[in-house]
């Protein structure tokens, strides 16, 4: 299958205390905002924070990705990442994907309780990043990626559908400058069969 | 390999809640929950690649399929007396 792209944010606008009506925050979550063409947490209150996209709701195989533009490396312990399959404010349930300094992992959110299903080492690289990082859903299956590339795989099959969106966090001491965020997509898959590998054929004599 | 190992942390996202492994490990692990997000049992499922040691408190999972693999790769190994050199608890019973 093959990423169908049904929304994409990058975050081009006047700065705002708000990333806009197509983004709903979550309560006990700190909200987003645009500062500089860029997403970032509107405030340390939470320690995490999230929104999603409140358009069009993917299929159930669906995937998220955002670009992180920038994740402090010399601060307080900080994350950030997409969400797919997660509920309506105000309930925290669905999946997550995240990078922090020392690895990449897929999370599970049920009812603002987190559990982490799957790690791998990955080294991030050094400020700013602007690395892409995505998740996908497919089935029970839950693939995380860095910039396309493959890094962490898991299954579960407690959500099964629901939005995407952001999410973020930065822990005691750290600023909102810690995380910046920009070019959100989102989508489901086509049936087509991609890549499209050509075979070559060929006929000894 | 599969490994069964005891569920840490506190649900936030600073402390998930996790399977107690070393630092670093790499894993995809099994955590079911209940409505509240909390888990349903005190152990977890982890799978971790079969060059990490067993962790002290590990035990090689032995109802699945995780056990047959090892026989398959050695038949002589007799998976129901399987000890781990190292590991405090580990043993290994043949699934039902």
């Amino acid at each position: 299958m093959a990423r169908n792209t049904l929304f994409t944010d990058n975050t081009t606008r006047a700065d705002s205390a708000d990333l806009g009506a197509v983004w709903d925050p979550y309560t006990g979550y700190d909200a987003g905002r645009i500062n500089s063409n860029l997403i970032k947490p509107a405030s340390i209150v939470n320690f995490a924070g999230q929104e999603t996209y409140n358009g069009t709701i993917p299929a159930n195989d669906q995937w998220a990705s955002v670009k992180i533009h920038y994740l402090t490396n010399s601060s307080a312990y900080v994350n950030a990442g997409v969400v797919v399959r997660y509920a309506a404010p105000s309930t925290s349930t669905g999946y997550l994907v995240a990078v922090q300094f020392h690895d990449i992992f897929i999370g599970k959110m049920t009812a603002g309780a987190f559990t982490s299903l799957a790690s791998a080492a990955y080294s991030v690289p050094s400020t700013p990043q602007n690395i892409n990082v995505s998740l996908e859903a497919v089935g029970t299956g839950l693939e995380g990626f860095i910039d396309l590339v493959s890094k962490v795989s898991t299954t579960d099959a407690s959500v099964a559908s629901g939005r995407t969106g952001i999410t973020w966090y930065i822990d005691t001491g750290g600023t909102a400058n810690d995380v910046l965020l920009t070019d959100f997509a989102m989508g489901d898959f086509t049936s087509a069969t991609t890549p499209h590998r050509s075979l070559l054929l060929g006929v000894g004599i | 390999m599969f490994v069964e190992v005891p569920i840490i942390g506190t649900g936030t996202r600073r402390d998930p809640f996790r399977p107690k492994l070393p630092a670093g490990t790499e894993y995809s692990a099994y955590i079911p929950t209940g409505k509240d997000g909390q888990p349903i049992l005190t152990n977890c499922l982890v799978c971790i690649a079969d060059n990490r040691p067993v962790p002290r408190d590990g035990r090689l999972f032995a109802k699945e399929d995780a056990v047959l693999s090892i026989k398959e790769r050695d038949a002589s190994i007799d998976v129901t007396k399987l000890k781990v050199a190292g590991a405090a608890a580990v043993e290994a019973t043949r699934g039902s």
